[in-house]
């Protein structure tokens, strides 16, 4: 990986946060309503002497053009003050850091468990080609990637909380304090999430395998002796790799997309919660404040799978091939 | 100078011959009766109103002494949001946020579960009108705050004018402005000077405005307080608010009221108010024992009820839901043509449509909640279309005409637009729906539309709704009603302290609704809430408001 690749990304990264930023600060500004009647009450607003209505934008900031408005806030990312929630009264960068770890281990959880599934049961597909398990596999894709996450939620919740009792139906315990009970907190959420996220993945590897399995290569290693278990992972897997670990790199995007229905459904204090809540009512700090975040997650996950891609195959030279 | 309590306060006449003679007779007007009905060990339970469907709760009745009362434990109260910007009574937002504040903090004056002011609950022991616009507060003695400095008359001062400034931005400021002046005479006395009679305010001040907060805890940090709210009189002190997760309290252990067991207040050691945002979900997290109390969803009544393994409790009547016509725009500035309307809309239909039938049919503005103030409005519109039709002839419009109407952007304003849509044709009357998110701005700002289909929900006081909603001057007066006779008949309802004049006077008031049709009252919400057996005392639920109170809940098991 060479210096002139990483600052390209970089580069990269800050223009397309840069766009996204401008794009979401003036799509929350132009929304209809008055934030200052939201923070002080209609009735209250009614009561108020214009130059306190007039005190409470000035205080907000409403009162300066868009731009300049922009312009305040950018300054204030820079510098570190992310402002204040008009909602909660509490600091973005609070509420972020707050809820980011509840996001980050759903994400992960749910990546985990997406790819122990989706890995295992894609290759097993594709060596066992219109087998009753490559049936299967694929009607659990397609079933998979039509459900929507909500009601698969629900279904879930009442089979393994209400039913059998196995799991909590809500609520979150941070595993770092209590790892039993905060694994099985987030178990039902990152399933349901990584199932959805598996579908893809598993379809994915299924054909990435099957094209791989019908090289050369394949029977060379063959006639060699080798094990099924070493073509099969050694040449099989690690050449089918490359579109594989595209979707993984992807995926997590999604799956913090995906997170914004999951938390509601399962009730964790997460930023899809938080992302959710600021665009009711029209937070715009708060929203500007993660979709700053989220918007720098997706360009770091593009940039780890380019560093993937030279791990899987030393053949490509980050900043080169892959650039 | 009288000295009166509530009862007398409520019934006083203003003159002292008649107040001795009132208090002779123990209690005057539906107040008093109230208070008689609410007095011994503890409260009766009171859920408002009866819903159109709901069981009887069980668990222990707080009167019934057999009973033995089991201290401790925690309870788990599922809920759909978190407070709304602050647990500072006076500064929180959200209308689902006194179950929070009750908790932790107290009133000067508080009202009982009939919506009377009742000394019983209050911060003040007694209070006495000196004259219709002066009242005296006389407080209790050592009543601590949980910041652990003690309340005093000057507190009162300090927490009325501090809701009053602008800078402070309480959400009750409106409420409490007719309060000119707060004397302070000693450490237990606090003088009230009002702008002119008003008979809401006592009521008034037992909702957020008159909380009673420490100010020693509110000068470390007003926006501190709102995150931790340390410095309330209640029966719960708080420990945790973690945001989107849940808010946690525990037992105040220097509370200062009792329960029928004679030890102090609360029973329960810690209640936990979880998070949860779908109401599928918070049921499936009671049934799965992870929560005691839940608001289940409409949809899952019947079960819950045929099922038997959980108490339901209700309380009907926290708003109301309908329309409001714009008056100075045609063709909905023609009373007969209101009228038809009125009469066309059948009221059983939507509620079977989109309430699952729970909800109660509505006569009038004031709802059930209202208490002593409420009474069916026997000339109230109801589904007619033969006299629908006849008031259409009436009207400019004999052969039908089109209103335009703003509604919500949800899903359930959607279904209620079709309904009416259909409702209306049968009397040839098009309703064209515009979904905004600012559907309110467009009656009451741009004024470009017939209707607003909405609701409102109810104020303490009667006085709140009225003036509010029909006043000539009412912030909520989206129709623009201008009724000299109707702003005449509220401004006496105000000022006077007899509150069976009062009732007259709203009654009165209903009568002209009525006849004016200026909103459709269509149905009276219903609140739900299931809880699991262990839970005891489930039927003090709902306050006279229709908020949540745990402070006499306890746990068998």
């Amino acid at each position: 990986m060479n210096t002139e690749y990483v600052i390209n990304r970089l580069l990269q990264t800050v223009l397309i946060m840069f766009l996204v930023s401008v794009i979401t600060f003036t799509f929350v500004s132009v929304l209809p309503g008055d934030p200052v009647v939201l923070l002080i009450g209609p009735e209250n607003a009614a009561t108020m002497t214009p130059q306190a209505i007039a005190q409470a934008r000035e205080e907000l900031g409403l009162n300066k053009p868009l731009p300049i408005r922009y312009g305040e806030w950018l300054g204030g990312v820079l510098t570190g003050d992310w402002g204040t929630s008009v909602r909660t009264r509490q600091s973005v960068l609070t509420s972020i850091r707050e809820r980011a770890p509840v996001t980050i281990q759903l994400s992960v959880m749910a990546w985990v468990i997406s790819t122990l599934i989706a890995i295992p049961a894609g290759v097993v597909a594709a060596l066992r080609r219109n087998s009753w398990f490559d049936r299967s596999a694929t009607l659990m894709s397609t079933v998979g990637v039509a459900v929507p996450n909500f009601w698969l939620g629900i279904l879930v919740l009442l089979l393994f909380a209400v039913k059998l009792g196995w799991f909590p139906a809500s609520g979150y315990v941070d595993p770092f304090e209590h790892p039993v009970q905060g694994l099985r907190t987030l178990f039902l959420p990152s399933m349901v999430l990584g199932l959805a996220q598996s579908a893809t993945l598993m379809r994915q590897t299924r054909s990435s395998m099957l094209e791989v399995m019908s090289h050369d290569y394949i029977r060379t290693a063959r006639a060699k002796g080798l094990t099924p278990y070493q073509v099969t992972v050694r040449h099989g897997l690690r050449n089918a790799l490359l579109p594989i670990i595209t979707i993984l790199g992807l995926r997590l995007g999604n799956l913090i997309g995906g997170s914004v229905v999951i938390e509601t459904v399962f009730a964790l204090p997460g930023m899809g919660r938080l992302a959710v809540g600021g665009i009711f009512a029209q937070d715009f700090p708060v929203v500007m404040g993660v979709v700053l975040v989220i918007g720098l997650a997706v360009p770091m996950a593009t940039f780890l799978t380019d560093i993937a891609y030279g791990i899987a195959d030393p053949r490509i030279k980050v900043g080169r091939s892959a650039s | 100078m009288d000295r009166i309590d509530e009862r007398n306060y409520w019934g006083r006449p203003m003159r002292r011959r008649n107040l001795l003679r009132a208090s002779g007779i123990g209690a005057v007007g539906l107040a008093g009766a109230a208070l008689i009905g609410c007095g011994g060990s503890s409260d009766k339970s009171s859920n408002g109103g009866d819903a159109a469907k709901s069981a009887p709760a069980g668990g222990a009745k707080p009167a019934d002494k057999t009973v033995a009362i089991k201290r401790g434990g925690k309870l788990n109260v599922a809920v759909g949001a978190e407070p709304l910007g602050s647990l500072n009574p006076h500064r929180g937002q959200g209308g689902g946020d006194h179950k929070f504040f009750w908790t932790m903090f107290e009133g000067l004056v508080q009202y009982n579960r009939e919506g009377v002011p009742d000394t019983k609950y209050s911060l003040a022991e007694a209070f006495e009108a000196v004259d219709p616009t002066t009242i005296k507060f006389t407080l209790r003695q050592g009543i601590k705050y949980h910041d652990g400095t003690t309340m005093k008359a000057e507190d009162v001062r300090y927490n009325i004018a501090k809701v009053q400034s602008e800078a402070y931005k309480s959400a009750a400021r409106a409420q409490i402005l007719p309060v000119t002046k707060v004397d302070v005479v000693d450490d237990r006395t606090a003088i009230f000077k009002l702008d002119k009679p008003n008979a809401a305010l006592l009521t008034i001040l037992g909702d957020r405005g008159g909380q009673m907060v420490s100010p020693t805890a509110l000068e470390k940090g007003v926006e501190a307080f709102d995150r931790k709210p340390l410095g309330g009189t209640g029966p719960f002190k708080f420990v945790e608010w973690v945001s989107d997760s849940r808010v946690r309290v525990q037992k105040n252990p220097d509370y200062w009221r009792k329960g029928v067991d004679g030890n102090a207040l609360p029973y329960l050691d810690e209640i936990e108010w979880k998070v949860i945002p779908d109401n599928n979900v918070a049921l499936a997290s009671l049934e799965s024992g992870e929560v005691d109390i839940v608001a289940p969803p409409l949809s899952e009544m019947d079960r819950l009820e045929k099922g038997g393994q959980y108490q339901i409790t209700s309380f009907v009547g926290s708003s109301w839901s309908g329309m409001y016509f714009n008056l100075k725009l045609a063709p909905t500035d023609d009373v007969n043509l209101r009228r038809a309307i009125a009469y066309a809309i059948d009221r059983e239909a939507e509620n079977k449509a989109l309430n699952f039938n729970r909800f109660q049919i509505a006569t009038g503005i004031l709802t059930p909640a209202a208490k002593w103030a409420y009474e069916p409005v026997p000339t109230a519109p109801k589904f007619d279309l033969a006299k629908a039709k006849e008031y259409l002839a009436k009207s400019k419009y004999p052969n039908g005409t089109k209103i335009t109407c703003t509604i919500a952007t949800s899903q359930e304003a959607a279904t209620r637009g079709a309904l009416w849509q259909d409702m209306l044709k049968k009397i040839n009357v098009q309703l064209e729906l515009i979904p905004l998110q600012t559907y309110t701005n467009r009656m009451w700002v741009v004024q470009d539309v017939n209707a607003l289909q909405a609701g409102f929900s109810i104020r303490a006081d009667p006085d709140g709704t009225l003036s509010e909603v029909v006043h000539s001057k009412g912030f909520y007066n989206a129709g623009h009603v201008e009724n000299p006779q109707l702003d005449d008949i509220i401004a006496k309802a105000r000022e006077s302290y007899d509150t069976k004049e009062r009732k007259k006077y709203y009654q009165e008031a209903e009568k002209i609704l009525a006849d004016q049709v200026y909103d459709v009252y269509s149905t009276y919400s219903a609140q739900f809430r299931a809880s699991r057996k262990r839970v005891q005392n489930v039927d003090l639920t709902f306050g006279a408001e229709g908020k949540e109170r745990y402070d006499e809940f306890w746990l068998n098991g």
